[in-house]
């Protein structure tokens, strides 16, 4: 007869996931690379978003990004376009990526080469907030169109980020979407996120979002 | 779907602690899902057969329990457990809510067959 044991384990089914992605900024540190995952529903403007401030920071410092969107075919062409190192990450199908393929993926874009690699993650507000991929600072997108109650409806999202841009900022007097209230429930969730109303299309809050960003890079790399 | 992605985690992990504690094979893993961790605990089990497939948890059992959730409302400072997508306090219909439990999804235990004689 076989005879059955029963292990505790109590333990998060992140915890495996969380001490990699621990490893992985540990590495990034030690090789002066700052990573930045990069999160947003789809459509919310994070390839534009991406160029302008590839176009703003470029000169400054070595960026390259990875794209985890799965038809990002087009977007990487336009990615190739500004002249920036790009590689597509394999998902497997997966609605977000785990510290393991982000870490694949650093190995062969060579981190070690960058100042800042930007990670675009899979187009979702769920799967993508609870999986750590190791990233120094976790960055959303929320786009006008999208409302002003989805801090209530995707709250862990706004507790994992750093920092909120709201885009199309410019199409604000045509939505009914209230800048103040988004701020509010977005500061609910997390009171330290830094929050950057931006048009990618204008133009418009650009410069203090790149001017965040290059700051939060140099910090990290230890050459501010 | 969202939930194969845990699904895929919870396998990796319950094959590390097997390999880790030199155990034998797995027959049962039970999880405790928080009903406010945005997991749909039917959809586990429907993609579970799926994510054991040509792995070693083919056949295996899924086991779930259920954590009640509970929120409090920072307006009138009342405590409730969700039901649904309701997002306002019953009390007062206020919208800031905090989840005070069952917001976790955690490996509770996993049952194996013991391989060394009675
Ligand atoms: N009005 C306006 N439109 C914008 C703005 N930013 C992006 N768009 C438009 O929104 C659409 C989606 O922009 P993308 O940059 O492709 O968005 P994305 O998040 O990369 O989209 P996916 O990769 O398909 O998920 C495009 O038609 C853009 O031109 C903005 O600030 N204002
Ligand atoms: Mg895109
Ligand atoms: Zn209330």
């Amino acid at each position: 007869m076989d005879r059955i044991k029963i292990i505790e384990v109590k333990e998060s089914i992140f915890a495996d996931n969380d001490a990699e992605a621990n490893r992985i900024r540990q590495a990034l540190k030690k090789d002066k690379t700052f990573l930045m995952n990069l999160m947003s529903s789809p459509g919310s403007g994070k390839t534009t978003t991406l160029i302008r401030t590839i176009d703003a920071l470029k000169d400054h410092i070595r960026i390259g990004v990875m794209e985890a969107d799965i038809d990002s075919a087009v977007d990487a062409e336009k990615i190739a376009e500004t002249g920036i190192p790009s590689i597509q990450l394999h998902t497997g199908g997966m609605c977000h990526l785990d510290a393991g393929m982000t870490e694949q993926g650093l190995k062969e874009i060579g981190y070690e080469n960058f100042d800042l690699v930007v990670l675009e993650n899979v187009g979702n507000l769920v799967c993508p907030a609870e999986f750590d991929t190791g990233a120094v600072k976790n960055v959303m997108i929320l786009s006008v169109p999208e409302g002003h109650d989805k801090p209530l409806k995707y709250p862990l999202i706004f507790t994992v980020c750093d920092a909120l841009i709201i885009n199309k900022i410019d199409v604000l007097p045509y939505f009914d979407f209230d800048l103040d209230k988004v701020k509010e429930y977005a500061h609910m969730r997390n009171p330290k996120l830094e929050i950057f109303p931006i048009s990618a299309k204008t133009g418009e809050g650009m410069e203090a979002w790149t001017d965040w960003l290059k700051t939060q890079v140099m910090e990290w790399n230890g050459n501010d | 779907m969202h939930e194969m992605g845990l699904m895929d985690a919870v396998l990796r992990m319950v094959d590390r602690i097997r390999r880790e504690q030199q155990l034998g094979p797995v027959r049962k893993i039970t999880l405790e899902v928080g009903e406010l961790s945005g997991v749909v605990p039917r959809f586990l089990e429907e993609c579970y057969e799926a994510v054991a497939a040509g792995t070693p948890f083919e056949g295996t059992e899924l086991a779930l329990e259920i954590v009640p959730g509970l929120a409090r409302c920072e307006d009138c400072r009342s405590e409730f457990r969700p039901a649904g997508d309701v997002l306002r306090c019953p009390a007062c219909s206020g919208e800031k809510l905090t989840p005070i439990a069952g917001k976790d999804m955690t490996i509770k235990e996993i049952e194996v067959f013991d391989p060394e004689e009675q």
